[in-house]
C-alpha cells in the first residue's frame, strides 16, 4: 500500500501517468527470461499462423485456377516447393516482428517479447540473422530447457534473449508507473 | 465749550505711549504662556509615548511566556473540541479555494492505481479470452518450472535465483 504522499512523490505534477496494464500476479514474472514452454507453444503459435496464410493462399489460388481456367490458362504452382515457400514466410515475418517491437502473434500471446541481453529491441540485421537461425535449426530452442538463464542457442549466438513482458503492444520505450 | 482745556497729567508716559508696552507685555505673557504650553505638551507626550514603549516592552516579554505558562497547563484542543462547534466553522469556510489547492488529478490517478482499476476494468470487460490466454501464459510458465525443476534434479544442480523459480504461483 503505497500512501498518497509517496504516490505523489513518484511523479512530477502535470505528468501524464502511466498505469501498469499487468495483473499483479503476473507483475513478478515482468523482465525475467521466459522459459521453454511459454516459447514453444509461441513458436507453435507462428508456425501455425504462416501454414494457415500459406494453405489459404494456395487453396484461393487453386479455387481461382478452377473458377477461371475457362478464361485465363492460370499456371500451376506444382514447380514451387510450398515447403520452401513456408520457410521464407516464417523468417520474413520473424524479422519483421522482432525488428519491430519483438514480437511476433505469438510472443504477443505467450506474453513474452525478444530483446537484447541490454533490454533494447533488436535491429533488423540481428532480427533477420536470429530469424534464420531459428528457421533452419529449430531445435536450438531445446537448449533452453538446460541453460540457466533460459537461453537458446540463437541467443547464446546473437546475445538475446527472451523475457515476460505482459504489457499490451506498446513501444519500448514508453515508460509505465510502478510507484 | 470753547475753551481749550489743558490737563497736564503728570505721567511720564502718555496714554498712547502706553499701548506699546501694553501689547508687548501682552504679547510677551502669551509667549511665556505657549511656551510653557507646549512644553508641558511635549513633556506629557514624551512621558506618555516613553510609558508606552516601556509597558509594550514589558508585555513583548511578559506576555508570550506568560500565555505559554498558562497554554501549556491547559489542554487547548479539548477546549475547542467541547466548546466551539466546529462543524459551523467548516460550513461558514469558503471551500473553493480549498479545492483549488487539492491536487484533483494526482489524486484520481493515486486511487485509480491503489484499488487497480486497470485490472478491474480488464477482470470486468475482458471475458472468456483473456482468462484462457491467462491461463496458458501460467500454465506455460508452471511448466517451465516443472521442467526446470527436473533438470536442476538430473544435472545436480542448486536452485536458480530466478524470481519465478521460487514463487509460489496463485492460479486462482
Amino acid at each position: 500500500m503505497t500512501s498518497f504522499k509517496q504516490f505523489q512523490a513518484s511523479f512530477k505534477s502535470g505528468e501524464v501517468v502511466h498505469f501498469n496494464a499487468i495483473p499483479n500476479r503476473a507483475r513478478i514474472f515482468q523482465g525475467s527470461t521466459a522459459g521453454f514452454t511459454s516459447r514453444f507453444i509461441s513458436v507453435l503459435i507462428d508456425m501455425a499462423l504462416i501454414a494457415v496464410s500459406l494453405f489459404g493462399a494456395y487453396g484461393i489460388w487453386q479455387a481461382l485456377r478452377f473458377v477461371m481456367t475457362i478464361f485465363y490458362d492460370i499456371p500451376q504452382l506444382s514447380g514451387i516447393p510450398l515447403l520452401l515457400v513456408g520457410y521464407f514466410l516464417m523468417w520474413a515475418y520473424w524479422t519483421w516482428s522482432w525488428a519491430t517491437g519483438g514480437k511476433s502473434l505469438g510472443n504477443v500471446l505467450m506474453g513474452i517479447r525478444v530483446q537484447t541481453r541490454s533490454g533494447q529491441g533488436l535491429h533488423i540485421g540481428r532480427s533477420a540473422a536470429r530469424a534464420l537461425l531459428s528457421v533452419v535449426f529449430p531445435i536450438g530452442l531445446a537448449w533452453a530447457i538446460v541453460s540457466r538463464s533460459n537461453h537458446s542457442i540463437q541467443d547464446v549466438i546473437l546475445r538475446t534473449q527472451v523475457v515476460f513482458d505482459w504489457t499490451p503492444l506498446v513501444s519500448l520505450d514508453e515508460p509505465t508507473a510502478t510507484p | 465749550m470753547e475753551e481749550e482745556i489743558e490737563i497736564e497729567i503728570s505721567v511720564p508716559m502718555s496714554a498712547g505711549s502706553l499701548y506699546p508696552l501694553v501689547s508687548g507685555t501682552v504679547s510677551a505673557v502669551e509667549g511665556i504662556v505657549g511656551l510653557a504650553r507646549f512644553s508641558t505638551e511635549t513633556c506629557v507626550h514624551l512621558a506618555t509615548e516613553a510609558s508606552k514603549s516601556a509597558v509594550n516592552a514589558l508585555l513583548d516579554a511578559v506576555v508570550p511566556v506568560a500565555v505559554n505558562a498558562v497554554v501549556s497547563r491547559v489542554n487547548l484542543t479539548e477546549i475547542v473540541v467541547q466548546n466551539v462547534d466546529i462543524n459551523t466553522i467548516v460550513a461558514r469556510a469558503d471551500i473553493n479555494p480549498i479545492l483549488d489547492r487539492i491536487p484533483m488529478t494526482e489524486i484520481a490517478d493515486y486511487v485509480i492505481e491503489e484499488i487497480d482499476l486497470p485490472t478491474l476494468v480488464r477482470e470486468s470487460t475482458g471475458g472468456v479470452a483473456d482468462d484462457i490466454l491467462g491461463l496458458l501464459r501460467f500454465q506455460a510458465i508452471e511448466t517451465d518450472n516443472f521442467i526446470t525443476s527436473v533438470v536442476d534434479k538430473v544435472l545436480f544442480r542448486n536452485k536458480t535465483q530466478s524470481p519465478k523459480k521460487n514463487t509460489e504461483l496463485d492460479l486462482s
